[in-house]
């Protein structure tokens, strides 16, 4: 009699998969679904190029542990070239990213992640006609290189810093 | 939603007659709609809705009853935001037709008995909630209810019984008065006085040993941190004495009150509250958090005092919000603003205030922490001009109060703010703490220069020139020549033969026994020539991992090997954290190590900083993972097992004995790994608590010795580590009581650190 939830308390649009489907999947679409719906691998994109694995690391770390990072390159330069792959340990966790990071910022750019069906050899490589990211067609300028400390190290400086004049060591 | 337009719809006629079994889902989905978004936006008035939607439900109640029952009773339970909207649509429906009041009613007492016999302690308040508004509405009679309450406070002579089981009725009690007090005080006084003596004679007696580990302050300024029940019961007297005027809380039921009064109410079953099982888990305590008053936003409108019961309210519904719609950041942070009533209120403090409550609560957030940073991030998109001012007023009252917060607490404000400020470019009003930074770099001794983070660079011992004389140093150089020509494990073992022992005057002749200097040289090197970047180190760690196993097999090798990487890397916290995860994942040191290691003198200096405790509670939850997962696996095993047993017997097949005899082992290889995690789980809280033990006692005795106060910044950030160990993992250690009982927390342990166990022990009690 209890019954379960209403479909309005159901909704959970940040898990949804996109419209994006990888051309170069082996397999249906059925099948890429299937996987995509238990994935725990996102694809994040929008990344500056300068941003680091540690970087990513600290963020994504925020939604569970990280199994592991795969730093998108540039199929010609072999350099970063703005996106990356996240797997998690636990679908949840990745859940989580999908709900509060994506849409967020990294390095001062707003990052946008997706569902990936799984990290295979050779999908590290941007796919853009130079050897880049597949953008959309939307002119963003390059940004500066960022501030090389990690968010939570600089604040708890701050922190300490003006803690100087009572005694306490924090963080 | 008018009337008219639904039956527009239908062209008129009777819409179910028509429709066909396959259009019933339509219906019932329709239905849960009209629920659903009853009480939102719409150009209609409320009341009109109101009425609409209940002429729409009366007139499907010969078809669908069923349905509109359970969507209502999932409603009451489920959207307590909305109680008087829906206690008002089933006054109104009970009007209609008495017979489905009375099934309604008994609807609800089923889910409720459902709901307290399977712990969802937290939806039978708004159950017990729903059913006292529902006086309002005429559905159930003042004298019932009071009946209701009466069994409920009676709890409180049960003994034997842990004290929040007795917590919870009382509770649930209370927690109706802002609702229905007024009602039940003008029919039954007399009953109700008795039923608050009761109550008042409980609060005052029962224990309160839990409070310390549950304050996000220590100090008693400028708010008090309140138990939840003193708070509570402060603000039902103040309304008591205000004779139940209560002013914010929605009551559509009173526009219908010539309808409503005409109806015939329907009498409470006697209610027995299921007695207390040894399955039963009641809510833990709670301590209020408070951070703002009236005088924090002079020109808007009077925030209510701390005691007042729209303070209550208010916060009630704001926690009910996130919890409906925590998944939804957009969707919560429109709910959150449109809160009705918030013209009369100042709306952005009430919220900041609530979600700090409860990012800050302890044990635990009921969300994933950064959850609420995105959330208040939404917040400040859709009021750009006005919550982020409230949110930098808060930002610098809860900077201003740090040194009395809860080390935990410290941590995870320390969290929300540097993501929070990441998102904004590190805007800040940085002008005025920068320019006293300034003031205080000109005055302070270059001494403090300690307190900026460093350069997140490797430490390499063998490097330069001057490390020649250094022991190992030509085995180093070998070392990084063969790994940098991609050397096999084979190779590297036969490099660090010739590696003398300095523990031992002349070498075992097994080759392999703890060799710190082999340790020092391998790990260092290797570390150093993977420093580029995380993947480069998790690379060397797969890559040699066979010699990382052999050289850190026994115990003292693997806290070797955690202090050869921590020499190398102590200056980029984050790529220890990382480099000991991955140690334990690939098993090369156990759960134990990192424990040892976080209490040993090398970590002494870094003993208070953030990272450690990571690093510590990281490792604890991948121990508890593992145990979990080895017991689920166990458990799946023998439901293979008994399904092959039951088609056994269902069919007669001979076969199925061997395949028997393969699961059967199977499930044995399993229940001793179950045991065996378990056992490794226990130590390491045996391990960790004994730790704690030991420094707490020295720095206790110290203080004795000296004469001087025990309470040191260092004492503080201790022992609300040691709480926050109980905190954290309370569910875990929970089996582990008796021996940590009887094992370290004896009645000879010094009361400070006693005192801890005993308010962990009180959680529950």
């Amino acid at each position: 009699m209890s019954g379960g939830l209403l479909k309005a308390l159901r909704s959970d649009s940040y898990v949804e998969l996109s419209q994006y489907r990888d051309q170069h999947f082996r397999g249906d679409n059925e099948e890429q679904e299937k996987l995509l719906k238990k994935s725990c691998t996102l694809y994040v994109g929008n990344l500056s190029f300068y941003t680091t694995e540690e970087q990513i690391y600290e963020l994504f770390s925020k939604s569970g542990d990280i199994k592991k990072i795969i730093m998108g390159l540039d199929k010609m330069k072999k350099t970063a070239c703005g996106f990356c792959f996240v797997e998690y340990y636990s679908r949840a966790d990745a859940e989580n990213a999908m709900r509060y990071i994506n849409g967020t910022r990294l390095d001062d750019r707003i990052i946008r992640t997706d569902w990936d069906a799984g990290f295979k050899e050779g999908r590290q490589y941007g796919r853009g006609r130079s050897g880049g990211q597949v953008r959309r067609k939307v002119f963003c300028a390059q940004p500066l290189p960022g501030i090389p400390v990690l968010n939570n190290v600089f604040c708890q400086f701050v922190f300490a810093l003006l803690k100087i004049t009572v005694p306490i060591t924090l963080a | 939603m008018s009337r008219r337009r639904h039956s527009d719809e239908n062209d008129g006629g009777q819409p179910h007659k028509r429709r066909k079994t396959s259009d019933a889902n339509e219906t019932e989905d329709h239905l849960e709609s009209l629920i659903c978004k009853v009480g939102e936006k719409s150009a209609c008035s409320l009341e009109s809705n109101l009425e609409g939607l209940a002429g729409v439900l009366e007139a499907d109640l010969p078809n669908y009853k069923s349905k509109i029952l359970r969507l209502l009773c999932t409603v009451a339970r489920l959207l307590p935001e909305k109680l008087t909207i829906y206690t008002t649509l089933v006054g109104l429906l009970n009007a209609r037709n008495y017979n489905f009041g009375g099934e309604f009613v008994e609807a609800m007492i089923r889910q409720l008995k459902e709901s307290l016999k399977s712990n969802n302690f937290n939806e039978a308040v708004y159950l017990v909630r729903f059913l006292s508004d529902l006086v309002n509405c005429h559905v159930i009679a003042a004298p019932s209810m009071v009946a209701m309450f009466e069994n409920f406070v009676s709890v409180t002579q049960e003994e034997d019984v842990p004290q929040v089981r007795r917590d919870w009725y009382v509770y649930a009690f209370l927690s109706s008065l802002p609702w229905v007090g007024k009602e039940l005080y003008e029919k039954k006084d007399a009953e109700m006085d008795r039923i608050f003596a009761s109550t008042e004679s409980y609060l005052k007696r029962r224990q309160k040993t839990h409070v310390p580990m549950l304050q996000v302050w220590t100090a008693e300024k400028p708010h008090p941190q309140e138990e939840y029940l003193d708070c509570l019961w402060a603000q039902i007297q103040k309304l008591k004495k205000d004779r139940w005027q209560e002013r914010h809380i929605l009551r559509p039921y009173l526009a219908f009150d010539s309808i409503l009064c005409e109806a015939l109410q329907h009498n409470l079953p006697p209610f027995t509250p299921p007695p207390h099982t040894e399955d039963s888990v009641y809510p833990m305590p709670r301590v209020i958090f408070r951070m703002f008053d009236y005088t924090d936003d002079p020109e808007g409108p009077v925030m209510p005092g701390s005691h007042s019961v729209e303070r209550f309210v208010i916060e009630e519904n704001l926690h009910c919000i996130i919890k409906s719609h925590w998944k939804e950041r957009k969707t919560c942070a429109a709910q959150l603003v449109s809160y009705p009533g918030k013209n009369k209120i100042p709306l952005n403090y009430h919220i900041v205030e609530v979600i700090f409550a409860e990012l800050f609560q302890l044990p635990a957030p009921p969300h994933i922490d950064v959850m609420y940073t995105t959330l208040l991030i939404e917040l400040c998109k859709l009021q750009p001009g006005s919550l982020p001012q409230v949110l930098a007023q808060a930002t610098e009252m809860l900077y201003m109060r740090l040194d009395t917060m809860n080390t935990t607490c410290v941590d995870r404000f320390i969290n929300w703010f540097s993501h929070h400020l990441s998102n904004f470019q590190f805007r800040w009003s940085w002008e005025d703490w920068l320019s006293y930074h300034q003031r205080i770099l000109d005055f302070v001794p270059p001494t403090f220069s300690a307190l900026c983070p460093a350069n997140p660079t490797c430490i390499y011992k063998y490097g330069d020139e001057s490390s020649n004389s250094l022991p190992g140093h030509s085995v180093a150089l070998c070392l990084a020549v063969a790994f940098k020509s991609k050397a096999t494990n084979d190779e590297i073992f036969s490099i660090l033969k010739d590696v003398p022992n300095p523990n031992q005057d002349d070498d075992d002749d097994e080759g392999f026994s703890f060799n710190p200097l082999k340790i020092e040289v391998f790990v260092q090197t290797l570390l150093h020539l993977a420093a580029k970047s995380f993947s480069h180190s998790f690379s060397a760690l797969a890559k040699f991992h066979e010699v990382f196993k052999t050289l850190a097999e026994s115990d003292e090798g693997k806290l070797h090997v955690l202090r050869v990487m921590f020499e190398v890397w102590r200056n980029h916290p984050q790529m220890i954290a990382v480099l000991v995860d991955k140690m334990i994942r690939t098993q090369i040191v156990d759960c134990a190590a990192v424990a040892n290691w976080i209490f040993s003198s090398e970590l002494s200096r870094d003993f208070t900083r953030l990272f450690v405790w990571e690093i510590l509670h990281s490792t604890i939850r991948k121990m508890n993972k593992h145990v979990l997962k080895i017991q689920k696996e166990l458990e799946e095993a023998k439901e293979k097992l008994a399904r092959q047993h039951k088609r056994r017997s269902d069919d007669d097949d001979r076969s199925s004995d061997r395949k028997d005899g393969a699961l059967e082992e199977q499930i044995e290889r399993l229940q001793e790994k179950v045991e065996s995690a378990q056992s490794e789980q226990k130590n390491l809280f045996l391990v960790i608590f004994q730790r704690f033990i030991m420094i707490l006692t020295e720095h206790l005795v110290r203080c004795e010795t000296d004469g001087t106060s025990v309470l040191t910044p260092w004492y503080k950030n201790c022992i609300e580590r040691l709480q926050q160990i109980f905190l954290q993992h309370h569910q875990t250690i929970h089996q582990y009581m008796v021996t940590l009982e009887n094992l370290l927390f004896t009645a000879e342990l010094d009361p400070h650190i006693l005192a801890v166990f005993q308010q962990f022990c009180a959680l529950q009690a």
